[in-house]
């Protein structure tokens, strides 16, 4: 099947093109005009396509997700909850706002095949999962006697055993210290009885990233989530990557500073400020957005601590090897001081961060906002004009405590295009994706400018899933399902040995049980899972 | 030959009793599908079916699972994986005689702390959990040794699991448990350990979870899906003659066979009395085919490969499947 678009204004940073012209796709690529006339023709004069979108940080999948769903039933009992919708949903809703891939970025290697076997019944959309390590125990033992290659072996198992992209590593040593009855865990705070700082886990793991060749670089949920005053520890983080790259993720959860009568203020502009002078860092945002939502975290220690702003009143905390979780139910109101400082927090480092190549626009979902609020985010980035009509509604001494008002910053399309598809693609290792180029997935969004500038983003005109169209105006047009995405850099098998005796001892059972075997997801025979390339 | 499929206890081909199946789930006012035993992608397969038929769905152990989620989600809870449990706990108490005995061995992760293993049980359960309770939150009350010695044991714990089975004490023991569980907490960790329900109700309850946002006993009359503990409880629609056609997946025949007519995905081991209307034979998950199970030792949903796979006796998924698409046939056809 040869299509052709044409007509639309065509934004494709990754190879500088911007302007109105043609993209041709033949089956599920995008190829270079064949000098043939289509099968199939779409003209699409005024309207933007951009490359699919691509979600780097949303919780869709996994056990602590389904948690979210049956503590809340009420929410969900004849209407859709979005923050933790069921999968139809997600892909569904992703997919009309003109996503194309989402990576649930937290799970844990023992629990990776329930997250595998969810995505696997998600339609539409591709997607990946990032495996969690640096709260668990053999991580500590290998850091600990100094067994680095050992460590990448284990790393490359475990990724292996759980079919993932990357590695995330989610307040390291925080779950262990937990465990311990720790109350709290700072970078330089060490690990009761593992001898091991929180500073020196995530260097091990940036080793073990490096050494495996993964594309994606650590992916870290820093110490100290949510506290006034952890603006420090996000400075000390970036310093403490040395110059090695790190992804920072949900910065604006990291954005505190203790200023003003109610010692809480935002501090975005010295976190931008740091981020604009390190190059090797790589941030998402995690904004606020206001309304009911559940955080979904496998931070267990914050999680437990912040299980008295339960809204409503209840909550589930799951100590599990690894790092376990908390849902925590929490409704970010307009009026709250806190939650629009938080607000306003997260649109300050959007607009301060100079470099669209390293910021990255996510709301943490579910844990700022569902991800069903990213077209109303993405107005509130093109538009002062609406953002000044947002911070007249929420209170003025949270305004006082940021900077805000003063930014006159608007997103223009080709920044929206780098942010949302071809950084995306370029962070996870996806050559073949987030561009226009010959040999790009054909996975394309085609959207219809118009005044309510939310409303264009949350039913794309036209979206495309390897070449087919899936959606026009929010509504299916063909049933798809994608696939997930791993890294499978290779390990010394004798790590098998050695986990095989850890196992035993420790849990009684095999690490074998944990694995992901392709025929737990597969559909209709096809493999599940395609292998991302490792760099060399 | 194998025989596939049975109607009215003659048999037919399997195309045939999926045919039937549609057209008696087509016809039906108020159908229900239950679960026995089942898989996660037969429950799957089961909730594409129930929308389809705009059905209800229940599982055959959902009211003991039902009874403590609700403890979680009316006022929240601190649980823990058995695994954690067994590598890490120092302070083990089991509540009443249905959960087994705990490996006594010091755990793997904190060996010099030991572990001490006690349980509690008996006629006045209630009762004595109210005290170790009362005793835990610093209450002066009169109490035997044995149960002081037991909150002592507790509160002296670096990492204790309580470890219950719903399925044999009431939700409100539950409840008071995770109050304890919760006050411990304020000094020390202390962590539930519920055991999950027979017939996969864990792992049930997980898929019907990802695919409608809510746990069994969820219907799809009229439309969204919709969650009623009570009003979907499949033996009591059944008993109260609300249903008129049911759909069952499991091991054996249901206790309520013979009083709602009755489509059967059961192996060829199941006892056929009384007949169902319809019966179509399927593979025994983890034997005949792969299945993904929730394993208790784990805590977690696995792989289990069929121990002796059978091409010839397809899994209830594909069954289901195959219900529901010829489901859909006839509504285009009308």
């Amino acid at each position: 099947m040869l299509t052709l678009i044409t007509g639309g204004r065509v934004i494709d940073p990754a190879h500088g093109r911007d302007g109105t012209g043609e993209v041709w796709v033949e089956d599920d690529r995008v190829i270079a005009p064949p000098g043939r006339a289509p099968d199939r023709r779409f003209d699409v004069p005024g309207c933007i396509v951009l490359a699919g979108g691509i979600d780097i940080h949303s919780h869709i999948a996994g056990a602590n997700v389904n948690t979210a769903r049956l503590l809340l039933p009420e929410l969900h009992d004849g209407a859709m909850f979005a923050s933790a919708p069921p999968g139809e949903l997600i892909g569904h809703l992703f997919a009309a706002m003109g996503y194309t891939m989402v990576v649930e970025p937290a799970i844990s290697p023992h629990v990776a095949l329930q997250a595998q076997r969810e995505l696997a019944a998600i339609p539409f959309i591709d997607k990946a999962i990032l495996g969690v390590l640096g709260n668990d125990d053999l991580c500590f033992r290998l850091i600990r006697a100094g067994e680095t290659t050992a460590l990448a072996d284990y790393a490359a198992r475990m990724l292996a055993g759980s079919g993932a992209l990357g590695i995330k590593t989610i307040n390291p040593g925080g779950a262990a210290a937990f465990r311990e009855n720790a109350r709290s865990f700072s970078l330089d705070d060490e690990v009761p009885r593992a001898g091991l700082s929180s500073r020196a886990l995530i260097r091990a793991l940036q080793g073990v990233v490096t050494a495996l060749g993964i594309p994606h670089p650590l992916h870290l949920h820093c110490n100290n989530l949510g506290l006034p005053g952890n603006v420090e520890t996000a400075l000390a983080t970036i310093a403490a990557a040395e110059g090695e790259r790190l992804h920072l993720a949900h910065l604006q959860f990291y954005s505190y500073g203790r200023e003003g009568p109610r010692k809480f203020s935002s501090a975005a502009p010295r976190l931008a400020e740091a981020v604009n002078a390190a190059p090797n860092i790589t941030v998402d945002v995690g904004q606020v957005m206001f309304g009911q939502t559940v955080t979904t975290s496998s931070d267990v220690l914050r999680q437990f601590g912040a299980r008295g702003q339960a809204s409503p009143r209840k909550w589930a905390i799951l100590e599990a090897e690894g790092n376990g979780g908390g849902i925590v139910p929490y409704h970010y109101r307009r009026k709250n001081f806190f939650n629009a400082v938080q607000w306003a927090t997260g649109l300050e480092l959007f607009l301060l961060i100079h470099d669209p190549w390293r910021v990255f626009f996510t709301t943490d979902h579910p844990n700022g906002a569902p991800f069903t609020a990213y077209p109303d985010l993405l107005a509130l980035l093109m538009d002062r004009d609406l953002r000044a009509r947002w911070i007249s509604e929420i209170p003025a001494d949270a305004v006082a405590m940021t900077t805000l008002p003063g930014l006159t910053r608007e997103y223009d399309w080709p920044e929206i295009a780098i942010m949302t598809r071809a950084a995306p693609a370029r962070l996870l290792g996806l050559p073949d994706r987030g561009h226009l180029g010959a040999g790009a997935r054909a996975d394309i969004a085609i959207y219809r400018p118009q005044a309510d500038k939310a409303a264009m983003f949350r039913n794309a005109a036209l979206v495309f899933k390897d070449g087919a169209l899936i959606m026009r105006e929010g509504v299916a047009m063909k049933r798809h399902f994608g696939r997930a995405f791993a890294v499978r850099p290779g390990f010394d098998k004798a790590i098998e040995t050695r986990l095989a005796a850890y196992y035993e001892e420790v849990f009684g059972v095999s690490h074998t049980a944990f694995d992901v075997a392709p025929e737990a997801i597969a559909r209709d025979g096809k493999d599940p899972i395609e292998s991302v390339p490792c760099l060399s | 030959m194998m025989v596939e499929a049975l109607i009215a206890g003659a048999p037919v081909a399997r195309a045939q009793a999926v045919a039937a199946a549609g057209r008696l789930l087509d016809a039906s006012a108020n159908p229900l599908i239950v679960a026995g035993m089942m898989d996660c992608g037969a429950a799957e397969a089961a909730l594409d079916l129930a929308r389809a038929a705009r059905a209800s769905f229940d599982h055959e152990n959902a009211a003991a699972a039902l009874a403590e989620l609700d403890v979680m989600r009316q006022a929240g809870w601190l649980v823990a994986t058995p695994l954690e449990a067994r590598a890490l706990a120092d302070c083990v108490l089991l509540v009443g005689s249905a959960v087994a005995d705990f490996l006594s061995t010091p755990p793997p992760l904190a060996p010099a702390r030991g572990r001490k293993v006690m349980r509690l049980a008996g006629d006045d359960l209630m009762a004595r959990l109210g005290l170790l309770r009362a005793l835990i939150g610093g209450r002066a009350i009169a109490a035997d040794p044995a149960l002081a010695a037991l909150a002592a044991a507790l509160r002296a714990a670096h990492f204790a699991v309580v470890h219950w089975s719903a399925e044999e004490i009431p939700p409100l023991a539950i409840e008071m448990l995770c109050g304890m569980i919760e006050d411990l907490n304020e000094t020390t960790r202390c962590f539930g350990l519920p055991q999950p329900g027979a017939n996969n109700v864990a792992g049930v309850t997980q898929a019907c979870a990802w695919k409608t946002g809510l746990p069994p006993r969820v219907t799809f009359a009229p439309d969204q899906a919709r969650h009623d503990p009570w009003r979907l409880d499949a033996a009591r629609m059944v008993a109260g003659g609300e249903a008129d056609v049911a759909l069952w997946i499991g091991a054996e025949l249901p206790s309520w066979a013979g009083r709602v007519r009755l489509i059967s995905l059961v192996p060829a081991t199941a006892a056929l009395a009384p007949m169902p209307e319809i019966v179509i034979f399927t593979g025994r998950p983890g034997i005949d085919h792969h299945a993904i199970l929730h394993d208790p030792a784990l805590g977690a949903l696995a792989f289990k490969r069929a121990a002796t796979p059978s091409a010839e006796i397809p899994p209830a998924a594909a069954s289901l499947a195959a219900i529901t698409a010829a489901l859909a046939g006839e509504m285009v056809s009308c």
